[in-house]
């Protein structure tokens, strides 16, 4: 398994695509993550830590309102160290795909990259601004005042991203008109996506720290009673569920065995999706009985089999050396030689012995004396090996060898004339001298698999 | 006014005690037959070979472990939802006692190769007759309870242990039509392209009928009570039951996606598998969302544990099921491990946890004591975890690879892999890892049989309990007025009429056309019966199960044709009882083997393949080359066959032995000469013609007057 992807995962057209979607997914969730975060209320994740799982337990409340430690500065962390992990990772060395999903030339690069340095140049400017605004010192006593308030993570976010612009500066690569800056090119993408995040959160920031400022003498309790959150109704739309409070207003009266049941209405999402299954299996149907759109399998075949051909035919013609039975031609080079004996080591043996001469049991003939049933010399033994004798149970190797593998096969085993040990299998066939017609290969007089004719009268097979 | 009674706890701790042992027995079959697929030299004997004990392995987990689990809880939960006793005390010894001996009648049927080749369905004909009869025994201890029972209405789990029981019946009877040639053999009355379809409408309805409504039915009692919360909701347990009954039946074709069947019907398993997402969904919501405010308890208590995991797992398979069922993805997981590791979350996620679960409730309640140690049943909960994560998650790794590796092509056009054998060393780890992760799962088992043990040793089983509830009154019209659904629930044999006509829908509308629509079969008019010989070699096929591990379908793809030959025609099935299409590649597809390899080389290849394939893991078949063919069946085989419906002449039975005979001196023959002195009496001369045989019917150029001399 592992051998598989090493060395042929690779050469599955576009695979390089996939990693690269894995990136942009992971990088997009914690985007998301980042940006709940920031949006997430203080109480609310001092509610959620401080549930308990039972809800009868629900009414002893809590009345201390916990900072909740930092949680989600520490989130912040994570979020952020994270994705820095799937930076390195998408722009390290991965190697370039023979495919390619866009095509990029210099003057892209080139506009990514003024982009990336535009926002970063924001971004300074803005964190700038932000220390001048807090007057000498001030920013450090604001540091102190809203650690308490907003939590230490509000605070921590803007220079932790900050501090992560340097570290980026590493993804860069030169860029050139060279098609291999595929990776330079995604990579800059997810920097100039992870810039504007910084600098919404920043901007973000420089709200809130105006209003701190400003409305440093108006300080009103407001106390807002916060309803249910979007995802909450989102929520209660796509399941219909009775709060857990409320069951009582479902219960149906009846028991079985001391078993209740409540009357929940059916799961909106539940019942859509099962419409929607109903109305695709409509659409299949059609689409392939009906109006023979999609196709039936053995078109697909067909399709499948045409194009392959078109493929094949396409590869082919870039090779200029190709051999056959007609034009293989005899040769004593030894990497021809060890490459001939490593395919018949791995595929030979079993009928024809270890050493190509076999013994008395052997399933195949002795290849290494004078003897041929077939016809020798590099010619016939190289149409041998490639159409086999099936008859004799020779099987046809074209489909599993290359012709430059066959032709080296052939001539290892003409070199193996001569080799023969005393318990070798004894001669069949005529002894072969070049120049003389090839015996005929394919039909023989008495095959050793025909299931012999019987009497006429056997069966007669009503139709 | 109360009536006082005692519910049976006898006849449930006897079928919670089989349970448990049959489990064990069971998965240990399961153990056995994974070690033989990475050792091969633990195929021990002829009735100890892979091809023997896989069909051991699937009886005796699907209808012993499971179908006890689902007695106990029936018995167990039925008294107590009806509020009366079982009908009949003597008709549930009878089910007892007649279903353990269905069991012990497969343990030893099995391993000595008396099958009929069909997958779940393995069992002779003199067995599937006690099977109908204890089904019958057991529908009317069931029914009688329902009829005398002091609860107007069914509740939802009785409503899935109708349709089970009616649906079961109904499968069992129609898959098992089959025409007996002896005590021990018989051969199915379909044939081909028609046995497919009736197999998996079969078998893929004894998943839905036996492994899922009844289990339902136990989540629907066991939960809610071990949880102590209402069912989430009522309606959605109306529309996921009939949904499900309706929409599962149909969906049998998609164990047969790219094969010979007719795409139409191919298609119809595809869709209906796509649309049972949602009716399945259905039992898991309400499963988990009955939950809701007990989720404190599920850290505690183990028994919830299982049923958590137990749900959610039924919830994963019957997703990745019917995503199995669209041919592109099918196309990849066919045959191969994929479909192995999705079975395996099913059984041992679904069905062992809903057993084990059941079980851990269940036995202090009959005892009258407490679990003996609720750690120890904390530790089989994350043993059994542990085990269901090593089997699957290996198996989609060399389920995937595998497929992939077969589809591979270089640029020139040639097999990447174009040796089986490489794509199945490759994945050797994964089986090692498979072995681990079955062995850990069963030492959760023997850990909750120490339990269960010490529990039953520490307390006294109640044998009857003590209850009481008052007599059904008569009912007036005006008393109920509620949801539409409680006039059906509180008719139960209109529930078990309309439950049949809903479940017999699918089969009439998919199997009938199969049969009576000659376009469907095309006829190859090349394609001509099996000699006798061939056929006793296909008989010895069937009996060592070499469908277990080799198809014999090759499907329309080019990396199949490229690899094994002209893909299948329905045609040329048509004299195949039973058909031999195969589930899993562990080996390769066999269909046009014919021709390909000399004898000799079978010759040597059942004798010891790894001499054939350097590093194969196929067992040695020794036996056959000492077994001397029984040729005294001969005749009434050919009879058989003509009944059938396959053409032999009339007078032919009588000649039958003397073609017998002249074949395998041939076959001998051709083996002299290749320096093999063979026996030409023995069953390997047999199983070499039959597979000489196979796929070389659409070869044949010589036109028919001429063929009849074979």
């Amino acid at each position: 398994m592992l051998k598989f992807i090493k060395h042929h995962l690779d050469t599955i057209a576009g695979v390089g695509i996939y990693p690269v979607i894995s990136f942009v997914l992971f990088f997009s969730f914690f985007l998301a993550v980042l940006w709940w975060l920031r949006s997430v209320s203080k109480r609310h994740i001092t509610h959620m830590s401080e549930l308990p799982f039972a809800e009868d337990a629900l009414t002893a409340g809590s009345t201390a309102v916990r900072d909740p430690a930092g949680l989600r500065s520490v989130m912040a962390l994570l979020a952020i160290t994270s994705m820095h992990a799937l930076f390195a990772q998408g722009s390290a060395g991965a190697p370039p795909p023979a495919d390619h999903l866009v095509h990029v030339d210099g003057s892209t690069l080139y506009t990514l990259l003024a982009l990336a340095i535009v926002q970063a140049i924001f971004i300074m400017a803005m964190a700038g601004i932000m220390r001048t605004m807090s007057g000498p010192g001030a920013l450090a006593q604001w540091l102190i005042v809203n650690a308490g308030r907003t939590g230490k993570a509000g605070v921590l976010i803007p220079f932790l991203l900050l501090l992560s612009l340097e570290a980026d500066a590493q993804a860069y690569q030169v860029p050139s008109d060279k098609v291999d800056n595929y990776w330079v090119f995604w990579a800059l993408i997810a920097v100039n996506l992870f810039l504007f995040v910084l600098m919404i959160a920043q901007i973000v920031l420089l709200r809130s720290m105006t209003r701190a400022l400003v409305a440093d003498n108006v300080k009103e309790e407001v106390v807002l009673v916060k309803g249910p959150s979007w995802a909450e109704r989102m929520l209660q739309r796509l399941t219909r569920q009775v709060a857990i409070e409320k069951e009582k207003d479902v219960l149906m009266h009846h028991e079985y065995d001391g078993i209740r049941e409540l009357d929940n209405a059916l799961p909106p999402w539940w019942v859509w999706l099962f419409y929607g299954t109903i109305i695709w299996s409509v659409v299949y149907v059609v689409n392939v009985h009906v109006i023979d759109v999609w196709p039936h399998q053995a078109r697909e075949y067909n399709e499948e089999m045409a194009q392959a051909k078109l493929d094949v035919a396409a590869y082919m013609a870039t090779l200029t050396n190709t051999v056959d039975e007609n034009t293989v031609a005899l040769s004593a080079e030894a990497g021809v030689l060890a490459l001939g004996k490593n395919i018949f080591s791995q595929y030979c043996t079993p009928c024809h012995g270890a050493d190509g001469a076999g013994s008395e049991t052997s399933v195949g003939p002795n290849l290494t004396d004078a003897h041929w049933i077939h016809g020798g010399g590099v010619k016939n033994v190289f149409k041998i090996i490639k159409y086999g004798v099936p008859e004799k149970g020779m099987i046809s190797w074209k489909a599993q060898l290359k012709p430059a593998e066959m032709a080296a096969l052939a001539n290892y085993i003409l070199s193996l004339e001569g080799s023969g040990s005393a318990t070798q299998k004894a001669p069949q066939g005529d002894v072969w001298t070049d120049g003389a017609a090839p015996a005929d290969s394919t039909m023989t007089t008495s095959d050793s698999i025909a299931i012999t004719p019987t009497d006429t009268a056997r069966m007669a097979v009503v139709q | 006014m109360m009536e006082r009674f005692q519910y049976d706890n006898r006849i449930v701790k006897d079928f919670l005690f089989v349970t448990i042992l049959w489990g064990v027995v069971g998965m240990l079959v399961g153990l056995i037959a994974a070690i033989q697929l990475v050792v091969p030299e633990f195929n021990l004997a002829s009735w100890f070979s892979f091809g023997r004990l896989r069909p051991l392995h699937t009886n005796a987990v699907i209808f012993a472990f499971v179908g006890n689990g689902i007695f106990a809880g029936v018995y167990y939960s039925l008294q107590r939802l009806l509020k009366t006793r079982m009908f009949s005390d003597v008709l549930g010894n009878i089910h007892f006692w007649g279903w353990q001996l269905i069991i012990v009648a497969a343990a030893v049927t099995l391993p000595l190769g008396m099958t009929t080749g069909k997958e779940y369905a393995e069992l002779e004909w003199p067995i599937d007759i006690l099977i109908t009869l204890v089904w019958v025994v057991f529908g009317i201890n069931m029914f009688g309870t329902i009829l005398k029972r002091r609860e107007r209405h069914l509740y939802v789990a009785i409503w899935f242990y109708i349709a089970t029981w009616v649906t079961v019946a109904m499968l069992h009877i129609v898959n098992s039509i089959e025409l007996p040639i002896s005590m021990t053999k018989s051969y199915s009355w379909y044939a081909g392209v028609q046995d497919a379809l009736v197999q998996w409408w079969y078998g893929h309805n004894a998943v839905a009928f036996f492994l899922t409504t009844p289990y339902l039915g136990l989540m629907y009692y066991f939960l809610p009570k071990a949880a102590n919360r209402p069912v989430y909701s009522y309606k959605l347990s109306i529309i996921h039951f009939w949904a499900l009954i309706f929409l599962y039946i149909w969906a049998g074709p998609h164990h047969l996606l790219y094969s010979a069947l007719p795409e139409w019907a191919q298609s119809l398993g595809t869709v209906f598998s796509i649309m049972l997402i949602a009716p399945s969904w259905g039992g898991m919501l309400n499963g988990l969302l009955t939950l809701r405010g007990a989720w404190d308890r599920v850290r505690e208590d183990p028994v919830l544990k299982f049923f958590v995991v137990a749900v959610t797992c039924y919830g994963m398979a019957t997703l990745e099921g019917p995503l199995l069922s669209l041919k592109s993805i099918n196309a990849i997981a066919h045959y191969t491990d994929w479909i192995i590791a999705h079975v395996h979350i099913g059984g041992i996620g679904w069905n062992g946890f809903m057993a084990f679960g059941m079980i851990y409730w269940l036995v202090p309640r009959l005892y009258g004591t407490q679990l003996f140690s609720k750690k120890l049943a904390n530790v089989h909960f994350w043993l059994g975890t542990l085990g269901i994560i090593f089997y699957a998650v290996p198996l989609y790794f060399a389920g995937f690879f595998q497929s992939m590796m077969w589809k591979q092509f270089t640029p020139d056009g040639y097999l990447v892999y174009a040796n089986f054998l490489d794509t199945l060393l490759q994945i050797r780890t994964a089986y090692w890892l498979r072995v681990l992760g079955g062995s850990i799962y069963i030492v959760g088992v023997f850990v909750m049989v120490y339990n269960v043990w010490r529990t039953v040793a520490a307390g006294r089983l109640i044998a009857n309990e003590e209850a009481e509830a008052p007599p059904l009154e008569k009912m007036t019209i005006a008393t109920e007025s509620g949801h539409w659904h409680r006039w059906i629930e509180r008719r139960p044999v209109q529930m078990l009429v309309l439950s049949l006509l809903v479940v017999g829908i699918g089969g009439v509308l998919e199997l009938v056309p199969t049969f009576l629509v000659k376009s469907n079969v095309p006829t190859i008019s090349s394609v001509k019966p099996y000699t006798p010989l061939e056929l006793h070699g296909r008989d010895i096929y069937v009996r060592e199960g070499c469908y277990t591990c080799h198809s014999q379908m090759v499907r329309p793809f080019r990396s199949e044709t490229e690899r094994y030959g002209e893909y299948a025609k329905a045609g040329e099935f048509v004299y195949d009882h039973p058909f031999q299409w195969g589930s899993k590649r562990t080996g390769p597809d066999l269909l046009r083997v014919g021709g390909k390899y000399s004898h000799s080389w079978h010759y040597y290849h059942m004798f010891d393949p790894t001499s054939m394939s350097p590093g194969s893991l196929m067992p040695a078949y020794t036996h056959l080359y000492d077994a001397v063919l029984d040729t005294s069946n001969t005749r009434d085989k050919i009879n058989a066959m003509i009944t059938l419906g396959v053409p032999y002449a009339a007078d032919f039975p009588a000649q039958a032995n003397k073609d017998l005979v002249m074949q395998s001196a041939a076959i001998a023959a051709g083996l002299k000469k290749d320096g093999i002195e063979a026996l030409s009496d023995r069953e390997i001369i047999a199983l070499i013609a039959y597979l000489q045989r196979m796929g070389t019917d659409i070869k044949a150029k010589t036109p028919v007057a001429t063929l009849q001399t074979r």
